[in-house]
């Protein structure tokens, strides 16, 4: 799975342990007024000198020791995406604000969170990135001096790198007495050149909770951090990497994550992890760098238990998002899940994405049992030699033998894709149209925009572009946003494949010149999707004939 | 003599590679599913042995005690 689906919007509660403030909207008190170019401009030098190993470049221990009735209190940020420099939208705290109130929300995050809490920490979480970096600056201000952390966690994410970079900066600068501890799945991948570039900071390596959650202690006590494992830090100018920490195998044992941050009284649908991990090493997708590529899983029992308990809590629940790395990974486990869901009778209804192969006809029957109403896969393209060179494990005939067996199902189906795989050329663009069309034929997938390819630090596509001498590492140090795979297509190429492919599938395409050129033939197959959606549809167009439903 | 062996159910593997990325007793065949290099297992395999067994996304890898 590419990273840019992962952990998209949200921002919340800045008192998590307590439930008055569940689903308050931090970001409407307004009272800080730094932007970041103040903040950029008002370096205070002699608060960097007095933490004194930091002049030479290295970690030093900062936070204070407490005298063991306080708490260790934790800010933790995932920050601005940059997305939002040119989005005037994310500057409008109201409208960012209503959009998060159904969106998705970062279970990375509040797994993270929860553990953390469990083990006898004040811990508060800023989620930050549909706003602009100007509102995330001025969160960060305020949370920093209003519940004055010990230690701060910064999860990086390549797309809010630039954001994070700056807010380091700035605690480094005006609260020296803060630790800074990086973490994400950039951080990860990255963790030498940012020990580099931020000498003073821990970055967590991999799955963060045991890891944090033994760091904090340490450095709540100023010992020595050497022996904790899965971190990196600098020494001597060096960045010192200590031994991997295993990977969490008894998920059960973990919290459930902190469900509580992102619910309001308007919020229907909960986000979910019942697995970590895919096995499978597309070319694309960062994933291995914090799951090793090893798949590891929830009982269903601890998982629906989760669910009973998010519905009791919050009885407004409707809808269940399952954000697994890949659900269908095991069919008689999504399976044991769907006749768990029945034995139970929840009456909600499912989301989940996952590989296209395996997929049973038995799954896709107990699925639908399950109330499951839309399932996501990651085609990415439609012919063989782009799919093998992308080491997506899947072939055209896969795929079409999956689709026949949803051909009758009611459930929505979602394949994505993305432009410019390498090997990608115009013909293998137009086969992918092709093939796509001949499985909407079978089952009518919408598609409303597709992805080119970008490129993230760990994956093979990275490896492919340095060594084309089309990206080095310095560029996850600049400002520039996440870059675009252009080792064998400029990025005019890429963007007229992405609208040839986009004419031919895409139904908002179709009453254009070149969409209705491309797709007039597929006339017969469309009605039936539009039947079957005609609520929603009709709930776009603003007719409001039902309440429900507007967020697929 | 082996106190262990590998019983591995092939029409439940996927071909994830999980199992030969893990132990070097574990490789592909042609159709790309998982093959195991022996089925008896000695004490000094029995550790990635077992870590295969572990992340096996579908249960298709099982080291069991042999009977006495």
């Amino acid at each position: 799975m590419n990273e840019n689906s992962k952990d998209s919007t949200i921002l919340c509660a800045p008192h998590a342990n307590n439930d008055k403030n569940v689903g308050t909207n931090i970001g409407v008190a307004n009272d800080v007024l730094r932007t970041s170019a103040n903040a950029q401009t008002n370096l205070n030098t002699t608060k960097v000198m007095t933490a004194s190993a930091k002049a030479l470049g290295d970690f030093a221990p900062v936070a204070p020791i407490t005298d063991g009735k306080e708490k260790p209190r934790i800010l933790l940020i995932t920050s601005s995406f940059e997305e939002n420099l040119n989005n005037p939208e994310s500057s409008d705290r109201a409208l960012v604000q209503e959009k998060m109130d159904n969106a998705h929300y970062p279970i990375g995050i509040s797994l993270l969170h929860s553990y953390v809490e469990s083990v006898g920490n004040e811990i508060n979480s800023l989620f930050l990135n549909s706003y602009s970096y100007e509102i995330c600056f001025e969160e960060v201000d305020k949370a920093l001096k209003e519940f004055k952390p010990h230690i701060v966690g910064l999860q990086i994410l390549t797309q809010n790198r630039v954001s994070s970079y700056h807010i380091i900066e700035k605690i480094h600068r005006e609260y020296p007495h803060m630790q800074i501890v990086l973490g994400g799945i950039h951080a990860t991948a990255m963790h030498e050149q940012l020990i580099k570039k931020f000498p003073y900071v821990i970055a967590v390596i991999g799955e963060g909770e045991y890891t944090f959650a033994e760091l904090i202690k340490k450095v709540m006590t100023k010992e020595d951090i050497s022996q904790v494992k899965g971190i990196s830090y600098s020494k001597d100018g060096n960045a010192i990497t200590t031994p991997a920490r295993p990977l969490i195998d008894d998920l059960d044992a973990q919290p459930f994550p902190k469900h509580e941050l992102y619910f309001n009284h308007k919020r229907e649908f909960a986000c979910i992890l019942t697995s970590r991990g895919c096995p499978f090493r597309c070319s694309f997708c960062a994933l291995e760098s914090i799951t090793r590529s090893l798949n590891r899983t929830r009982s269903i029992r601890n998982v629906v238990d989760e669910i009973e308990y998010i519905q009791k809590k919050f009885p407004q629940l409707r809808r269940v998002w399952i954000h697994d790395d890949t659900f269908f990974l095991n069919n008689k486990r999504a399976i044991e899940f769907c006749d768990e869901i029945a034995r139970r009778k929840i009456k909600l209804e499912f989301v989940a994405s996952g590989r296209i192969k395996p997929v049973s006809a038995e799954l896709i029957k107990k699925l639908e049992e399950a109330n499951f109403v839309k399932i996501l896969f990651g085609l990415e393209s439609g012919t063989d030699k782009i799919l093998l060179a992308a080491r997506k494990g899947i072939t055209q005939k896969d795929v079409l033998e999956t689709f026949r067996l949803l051909r009758k199902s009611k459930m929505e189906v979602t394949a994505f894709l993305i432009v410019g795989l390498p090997g990608e050329t115009m013909e293998t663009v137009l086969s992918t149209a092709k093939f796509v069309q001949q499985l909407q034929k079978l089952k009518y997938i919408y598609y409303d925009d597709i992805g080119i390819l970008n490129i993230y630090p760990g994956t093979e596509v990275c490896r492919l572009a340095k060594e084309a001498g089309a990206l080095s590492d310095d560029y996850w140090l600049s400002e520039k946003i996440t870059p675009i795979y252009t080792v064998e297509h400029s990025l005019e190429e890429l963007k007229h494949y992405k609208k040839v492919l986009l004419d031919h599938i895409s139904l908002r395409r179709f009453f254009t010149p070149d969409g209705f050129k491309a797709q007039y033939h597929m006339i017969p197959y469309i009605p039936r999707y539009l039947w079957e959606r005609k609520e929603l549809i009709l709930d776009k167009l603003g007719k409001k004939v039902v309440k429900r439903g507007t967020h697929l | 003599m082996s106190k262990y062996k590998i019983e591995f159910d092939r029409e439940l593997c996927i071909g994830c590679q999980s199992c030969n990325r893990i132990s070097r007793n574990w490789g592909l065949d042609s159709e790309g599913k998982a093959k195991p290099a022996n089925l008896d297992v000695e004490e000094a395999d029995l550790q990635h042995n077992m870590e295969a067994e572990k992340y096996c996304p579908v249960h298709a890898i099982k080291v069991v005690k042999k009977q006495d």
